[in-house]
């Protein structure tokens, strides 16, 4: 089925291509693929018209009382003028591939893109210096909830989407006017306003099940917040957070791990040098959860000085991991 | 079989390919197209049967694959024209440079300027529908990652001409810095981070680095030969060919973080009570006990026994700092 609907898009695209004048539906109807009857082929023609104008070919119908109708792409909306890339420009789209590659959107978004261009093929093949290692097992429904959710943004589609949250609250059924979307190491998160808390949420979107549009129509649903820019929210959700926020908590560095502060390139922190070489690095404003689990990453090396609650539950958090490994038979 | 959304650009781009190059291999077509070459050999058969009526040769797109393995086009029956971007393939090519900015690329330059001269032959409503998109999607980087790879640009420099390294390494699993002579052969990127593969003059074998723990580099003027194969999934993963000093580990996650462990570590199972269950081989060594320790106690070392206790041993050190 697949096979033989690509075959007749092949075909129909291949006719519109090469025509210099409308083509007729008469023309069409000889195509390989379409069925006899009339009513029929007027209505896999209409699919198939919709499938092409999807894809983003502007079919366009030409005609009027005295002629039969016929079928054009529209030229100047199909081409994409000449662009002269430099050698280095060529290999650097190259390379935007193999990055994205790694990523479910990215990679399928940029091979296409490179597709149209006539990019493939283009540059060296890949020098055997790098080698690129894709996660294991990405599966199709998470890439195709990717694709919807993105072009949800890009119309300003309300989505009703089933959500299972952390925690073991179950699944809950939820609308939510989506925003934008971010990567953070291997997982995409959604960013919108969801209506059942009636406020701004982050969605991990591995933990949404079904997905739907919530509404008909063409238009678009909501408006998004003035200047919105995901990099503000991802910002926030890195160093401030949506619960509770903690001013200038102070981190540690001992001299083993200052090397550490110089991959901290952010305007929010400031960083003192201790007496004995070690780095005290103060953040205006963090989200106290995410630097706790960010601290505990780091190790010995690195310890949090303050807020003392900060300081006080760092070490409840730790004091958890030691009793969780106490020799069996002791006190759990 | 993919379906049209997919397909069609597929078959087109691959068709577009061969319009400006006439031919090129069956191996690095299947590898820019993201597909296997059996599905790439369909593609060619399915092309081979399209064209025009009366659908004989002379209207059929000729396309094959030869003896060599080359695929050509012979004819120009279909010849599609570079075509008009869409919003989302346009803000694609924008992520992906908002991810080579992130990991520190040295292409990155090439790129934007790459991009703005893409973007400037869009259709203006294209261009400004692209730019809306690409405002919304983004690239979160951790903290300590914020600064990208300093010494990229001079690893694949070095990889390119063969030329030895000397490097202060910071090791992860002993927490300690070495200084290290390396001859480095790969460079291999992952969805998490970027390393190089190369040989290990300290600890005489074939070894993997992450770059963001290279302190410093310095490219020398000794040159070495690199192995004639080398497979760089040979040193990823659990099993790796430098893994001779791995164990066996079980680890437990609590019922409120089960959903999480899944998605941090892809071989973990579900357990019924909504924990979960990772059996995995693991190098014994300090970074495991951080990864566990930064669980704080909803994860649990089931066994063996040594390793637990060393995660414990580790865990009782961070709280004797508070």
């Amino acid at each position: 089925m697949a096979k033989a609907k690509s075959k007749r898009l092949v075909d129909l695209l291949t006719l519109l291509l090469s025509a210099r004048y409308p083509v007729s539906r008469a023309s069409i109807r000889l195509l390989e693929g379409y069925p006899r009857g009339e009513e029929a082929f007027h209505r896999q023609f209409e699919r198939d018209k919709a499938a092409l104008r999807e894809l983003g070919f502007p079919v366009i119908e030409v005609g009027d009382e005295d002629r039969e109708s016929g079928y054009l792409l529209q030229r100047a909306r199909l081409k994409l003028p000449e662009v002269r890339l430099t050698p280095e420009e060529t290999v650097a789209l190259a390379l935007a591939r193999r990055i994205g590659g790694l990523h479910a959107l990215v990679g399928g978004n940029v091979r296409q893109a490179l597709g149209k261009l006539g990019m493939v093929g283009a540059a060296p093949p890949s020098s055997a210096g790098v080698a690129l290692v894709a996660p294991p097992g990405r599966s199709k429904s998470e890439e195709d909830r990717l694709r919807a959710l993105e072009s949800a943004i890009a119309r300003g589609h309300r989505v009703r989407l089933s959500y299972r949250a952390l925690g073991g609250g179950g699944v809950t059924a939820r609308e939510v006017d989506p925003y934008g979307l971010y990567v953070h190491g291997g997982g995409w998160y959604l960013v919108g306003h969801d209506h059942l808390r009636d406020a701004t949420r982050t969605f991990r979107t591995s933990r949404i099940g079904k997905l739907a549009r919530a509404t008909r129509g063409t238009g678009a649903d909501f408006a998004s917040p003035k200047g919105f820019r995901i990099e503000d929210y991802v910002e926030r959700m890195l160093w401030g957070g949506w619960k509770g926020v903690v001013d200038d908590a102070v981190v540690r560095f001992e001299p083993s791990d200052a090397w550490r502060v110089s991959r901290l390139a952010s305007p929010r922190v400031t960083v003192k040098r201790a007496l004995d070489g070690g780095l005290l690095v103060r953040f205006q404003r963090a989200n106290p959860d995410a630097l706790l689990s960010w601290v505990a990453t780091l190790g010995r090396g690195v310890t949090i000085e303050g807020p003392p609650a900060l300081r006080a539950e760092a070490k409840r958090f730790f004091e958890q991991a030691e009793r969780a490994h106490a020799a069996r038979g002791k006190v759990r | 079989m993919a379906h049209a959304p997919e397909h069609i650009p597929r078959l087109l781009a691959l068709v577009r390919a061969l319009v400006s190059s006439k031919r090129l291999p069956l191996a690095q077509l299947a590898e820019e197209l993201d597909i296997s070459e059996a599905e790439l050999r369909a593609d060619i058969e399915l092309l081979s049967l399209c064209g025009l009526p009366p659908y004989g040769p002379d209207n059929l797109i000729d396309i094959q694959v030869g003896k060599d393995g080359q695929v050509r086009l012979s004819n120009r029956v279909l010849a599609p024209p570079p075509l008009q971007l869409s919003d989302e393939e346009a803000a694609g090519l924008r992520l992906a440079l908002k991810l080579a900015e992130a990991q520190g690329w040295p292409e990155t330059r090439a790129l934007k300027s790459a991009i703005r001269k893409l973007e400037q032959v869009l259709l203006p409503e294209r261009r400004e529908g692209a730019r809306r998109l690409a405002r919304r999607v983004g690239v979160a980087v951790d903290p300590d990652d914020a600064a990208g790879e300093r010494f990229l640009a001079l690893i694949q420099r070095a990889i390119e001409t063969h030329a030895s390294i000397d490097m202060t390494y910071y090791s992860d699993g002993r927490e300690a810095r070495t200084e290290r002579r390396l001859d480095p052969y790969r460079l291999v990127i992952t969805e998490h981070a970027r390393y190089v593969i190369g040989f290990c003059h300290l600890r005489q074998n074939v070894q993997t680095f992450r770059l963001d723990r290279i302190l410093r580099a310095r490219r020398t003027a000794a040159r070495f030969t690199p192995p004639a194969e080398l497979k760089a999934e040979d040193y990823l993963g659990d099993t790796p060919k430098d893994g001779a000093n791995m164990v066996a580990v079980t680890v437990k996650f609590a019922p409120g973080v089960g959903i999480l462990a899944l998605e941090s570590y892809p071989g973990a199972k579900a357990t019924p009570d909504g924990g979960a269950l990772w059996k995995t081989r693991v190098w014994p060594t300090f970074a495991f006990c951080r990864q566990i320790v930064a669980w704080g106690g909803a994860a649990e070392v089931l066994e063996p026994a040594e390793v637990r206790e060393m995660v414990r041993k580790y865990a009782q050190e961070l709280v004797a700092r508070y």
